[in-house]
């Protein structure tokens, strides 16, 4: 049996929670989940029970066939000692082109979307000319590349030719072991090897490849004729040289592609005409044969030429060309032109909604099965996914007019229906959205898939604003061009669109550390509990600090000084991706790089700077429990702390418990509130601001999370706020500690809505309860609440709607349960992938009642 | 000595293709593992000496 | 098993011993730094809330410890 939520009394009536599909009555609370997956079409639900999941956990694949292949790696490197002594943006391209020209192309049964990016579909490719260590690694695996020996002599070939090799001098070799370690800051992306990007990809839906040759062509003869010009003038003149290089290697890049697109579409001909059977699968494949011929050479004319067209580009730019996470687009915006074309025009590939859902889940089953060669750390982070892949939808079009339409829509369900981890959504919710839609995301919120997180709408396009008046070539987006943002991971709004687009995570992404940060600022700058070494600077004795704004102070010495290292490290590898890592394919798509013949990871039209301090509730909550019960109530020193935290408090559980029940973060509390508030706008945002980089622009907190929570928990010793040393140190962003928000949802709504300056986004994590939102009532509450929400100006809010009885069931008998899903944090993840400390983290979430003042507050209308 | 040429998994790639060379093709082959069935292409020549998956054409 | 440093015995501690036949690299509670293929984690030590305190290994080869035991744990018993 279900359990039904309890009645209450509410503005003098009693109100009932029947649930609001009554046979839901017989499905017992832990089995819900695997009741409610509705693949839409026979051919998804075969898809999905046959799905290749790529899921990690620990630094390791879960499925054991899934192992890293070779084929990538050999090829790159015949290209690159094929090609020496050419300019490096022609080797790049070439580098592409032998790559696109010689891989094993894969084709699998049933599918309508077609392409992979390694050899075979259990393997995912490595990148050896980023990150040595990250390769290093994957040579030391179970799933290493085969054969091994010739692994290992490419890597070999490749150490001094990687950009980790290029960067690491730069850099004091202590600076390169601390940042190393992921303790108190992320390790540097030239030793990861770890990307994100946002593809331009309407300029190839649009316009088609051809005419992007076409657009180089002609600025090849027109850069050909300026450099002729005479009199000769070397201070204008030779600027072309590089420019040419670049759109020489636009065209090698494009024609690449296109070859390549239609290798995919002679090969669903050859196996239509050679090994299939059935009838029906001949004539798609004969289909699917016509459109890979076609795009992305040519315009998209139907919704599926674009789902085929953007996937082709999405490989190139995730895989292929090079590693990035993500799956960053405005897509129901990107793809509404075609869904008009096919489903309400029926000008070309007429079909129903219906098939367009069948389509959206296709292309969440191609990114599910979508192998990251992504380096240990990041096999570490994200437990229970495969990468972080992540779309936006929603929003407004210039003007603030709604950006929803049946795309959304179509997106929505597919998500609903398929329950798959990924691609995660965001909703940017904005007043004007179509309440339609609205219920479309409540329905996959109360399904329990953890997505579409909840981006506030008008905070991005101010935001988007914002960062365009750093514009180092005055550039940066119109007003008009705000409007389109999409996620560029989890957290950070990020703009689309034809140029102006985040082409490498050098501009924004990567984390630090403040619980750490704080554990050290106690010692001097040493880590006594992880790495036994002197892990900052020396910022003194602590037991030497006569108030607490010395403590302030020394915290934020050690926080600087990460902030600087951090941005540098991006910097100095941006410095060398525009040297040797240059992207011809993605400069072909991007208006601007085309225009202006400028590789993509050197323009920066519009600047995009941000860094995610992750831990920072557990520092904060540090700071407020020294203050009352060091500096305010002076009941304890700061040297019988020290030794308490050194001791993991054991001998000292009575002043643990006194350090615990200091008041926290999330209980719209008077005494931790403006501490906290001060700690995040003026330290955390204030510090990291004064940093300029790269594209010119200040650099922005996120406090956000993936699974870094837990896994820094486990590097972090015992911290002031009561917690023991290993514990998960945050749950989140900016939400309450697990189990400290005592004062119920709208309290942790008044907290987190006091932090506004300096900030880019901040993650909210909330829990709801199952029986509220499966109720008759469930979405009038949760859209009032999101309405209280919208209106409080907080950036961001995710939930998690999964029993507690679910999750330990699952615990039990995983086998059972391969269909619940839960909000980890900037990612969903299949429960029964997760380590059991992360599931109990989970679970420790508190799970919000709503009582009738809380209604009051919302002014839900039961 | 057998060649791709004599296969029945080698297809010629067409003339009119924009990676076409004489004596390239596709050699296409069909898997299947626990988890389905599926195809993989892969570009070689003619004139390479045939592989284990060497099968007379017809 | 506690997670503290302080109260266990100097021999029990992670500690160097050059040429071990124990070697971080060989036990089961080792796992390969996040980053540096060539250094490691401990996990040996446990949270009461069934958590992982890690400590770093700074030589994979040439640290052990009286806790060593061969074998490979499931990704279940991480975090
Ligand atoms: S490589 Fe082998 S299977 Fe392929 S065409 Fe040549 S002989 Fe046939
Ligand atoms: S338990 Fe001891 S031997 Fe094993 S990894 Fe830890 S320190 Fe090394």
């Amino acid at each position: 049996m279900a359990t039904v939520a309890q009645s209450i009394k509410y503005r003098n009536k009693v109100v009932d929670f029947p649930l609001e599909n009554p046979e839901e009555l017989n499905v017992p609370d832990e089995m819900l989940h695997e009741n409610l997956c509705k693949p839409t079409t026979e051919r998804t639900k075969r898809l999905k029970a046959r799905c290749r999941w790529k899921h990690a956990s620990a630094g390791e694949f879960i499925d054991k066939e899934v192992r890293a292949g070779i084929e990538r790696m050999r090829l790159v490197t015949e290209s690159h000692k094929a090609t020496a002594g050419k300019p490096e943006v022609i080797r790049r391209a070439l580098g592409l082109a032998h790559l696109l020209d010689n891989s094993t192309l894969v084709l699998q049964d049933d599918e309508l979307i077609i392409g992979y990016h390694a050899e075979d579909p259990e393997m995912f490719p490595l990148y050896p000319e980023l990150a040595y260590m990250a390769v290093q690694d994957y040579l030391m695996t179970d799933y290493c590349p085969q054969p091994k020996e010739e692994a290992q002599e490419i890597l070999n070939y490749w150490k001094p030719f990687s950009i980790q090799a290029k960067c690491e001098p730069y850099f004091d070799p202590i600076d390169l072991t601390r940042m190393y370690q992921v303790s108190s800051m992320e390790g540097p992306m030239f030793a990861s090897g770890y990307n994100s990007i946002v593809p331009p990809y309407e300029t190839v839906l649009e316009d088609g490849l051809l005419k992007r040759i076409e657009m180089a062509r002609e600025k090849l003869v027109h850069a050909q004729a300026e450099m002729e010009k005479t009199p000769w003038d070397a201070t204008k003149q030779l600027a072309w040289i590089p420019k040419i290089d670049l759109w020489k290697a636009m065209i090698i890049a494009d024609e690449a592609v296109i070859n390549w697109a239609r290798r995919h579409g002679r090969l669903a001909k050859i196996v239509a005409e050679n090994f299939e059977t059935n009838s029906a699968r001949k004539e798609e494949l004969l289909e699917i044969s016509d459109i890979c011929h076609r795009v992305p050479a040519e315009p998209c004319k139907g919704i599926k030429d674009a789902f085929q067209s953007k996937w082709f580009v999405f490989l190139i730019c995730h895989a292929l060309d090079r590693y990035a996470s993500g799956f960053a687009q405005k897509e129901d915006e990107l793809l509404e032109p075609y869904y008009n074309a096919s489903v309400r025009d029926k000008s070309f590939q007429p079909m129903t909604h219906k098939d367009v859902v069948e389509l959206v889940e296709c292309e969440r089953l191609k990114i599910s099965e979508h192998g990251a060669g992504k380096s240990r750390a990041y096999r570490e982070i994200f437990p229970g996914s495969n990468d972080l892949f992540i779309l936006t939808v929603g929003g407004t079009k210039p003007g603030y007019v709604d950006a929803c339409s049946d795309m959304t829509d179509a997106i929505l369900e597919a998500a609903r229906n398929i329950r798959t981890t990924e691609p995660s959504l965001v909703f940017r919710w904005d007043p004007v959205g179509r309440v339609k839609t609205k219920r479309l995301v409540f329905e996959c919120i109360r399904d329990g898939l953890g997505y579409p997180s909840i981006m506030h709408n008008r905070i991005g396009v101010d935001q988007m604003k914002f960062f365009s008046k750093f514009s180092l070539n005055n550039n940066g987006v119109t007003d008009d061009e705000a409007h389109r943002w999409a996620n560029v991971l989890c957290m950070s709004p990020g703009v689309c669109g034809r140029r102006k687009t985040q082409k490498t995570r050098s501009e924004g992404g990567s984390a630090m550390f403040p619980a750490k940060l704080l554990e050290i600022a106690l010692n001097d700058g040493y880590d006594w509990s992880y790495s036994d070494m002197q892990l900052g600077p020396k910022t003194g004795k602590a037991s030497e600090f006569k108030t607490f704004e010395d403590l302030v102070e020394a915290f934020r010495k050690q926080y600087a000084y990460v902030c600087s290292l951090v941005i540098r490290a991006k910097d100095v590898m941006r410095h060398f991706e525009c040297r040797v890592m240059q992207m011809p394919f993605v400069s072909s798509i991007d208006d601007g790089c085309m225009e202006l013949g400028i590789d993509s990871v050197e323009l920066s039209e519009q600047p995009n700077g941000w860094h995610n301090p992750i831990t920072t509730v557990v520092a904060a909550n540090s700071l407020v429990a020294i203050k009352k019960l060091i500096y305010d109530e002076k009941k304890y020193t700061m040297q019988q702390l020290l030794d308490a935290l050194h001791a993991n408090w054991e001998g000292h559980e009575a002043m643990r418990q006194e350090f615990l029940n200091a008041p926290k973060w999330g209980n719209d509390d008077p005494y931790a509130d403006p501490i906290i508030q001060d700690f995040y706008e003026n330290i955390l945002g204030g510090e990291l601001a004064k940093v300029t980089n790269f594209s010119g622009g200040p650099v922005l907190p996120v406090g956000q999370a993936v699974g870094l929570y837990m896994e820094v928990g486990t590097r972090t010793g015992p911290t002031p706020d009561g917690r023991f040393g290993g514990d998960a140190a945050d749950d989140g962003g900016i939400s309450p500690y697990m189990g400290s928000d005592k004062k119920g949802p709208t309290a942790v709504l008044k907290s987190v809505a006091k932090v506004q300056k300096n900030q880019k986004t901040n993650l909210l994590n909330q829990r709801l309860n199952v029986p509220m939102m499966r109720s008759v009532h469930g979405f009038d509450i949760w859209k009032s609440y999101m309405d209280t929400w919208e209106q409080l100006h907080i950036a961001h809010v995710q939930f998690n709607c999964v029993s507690t009885a679910e999750m330990k069931a699952a615990q039990k008998e995983p086998e059972k349960h391969q269909d619940l899903i839960v909000r980890v944090s900037g990612f969903s993840a299949r429960f029964v992938d997760i380590p059991t400390y992360g599931q109990n983290t989970i679970i420790a979430r508190n799970e919000q009642h709503f009582g009738a003042d809380d209604y009051e507050f919302l002014n839900s209308p039961l | 000595m057998a060649t791709c040429k004599d296969c029945s998994f080698y297809f010629a790639v067409p003339e009119n293709a924009g990676d076409y060379k004489p004596g390239k093709g596709d050699c296409v082959t069909q898997k299947e593992d626990a988890k389905g069935k599926y195809w993989l292409s892969k570009p070689t020549l003619n004139v390479t000496p045939s592989c284990p998956t060497f099968k007379k054409s017809k | 098993m506690s997670a503290t440093a302080q109260n266990s015995s100097p021999n029990m501690m992670m500690h160097e011993e050059t040429g071990t036949g124990k070697p971080c690299i060989t036990c089961k509670w080792q796992i390969a730094d996040p980053t540096n293929p060539v250094k490691g984690q401990c996990t040996v030590n446990r949270t009461q809330m069934g958590g992982v305190w890690k400590r770093w290994v700074s030589d994979v080869y040439n640290k052990t410890c009286g806790k060593h035991e061969e074998g490979k744990l499931s990704f279940r018993e991480h975090v």
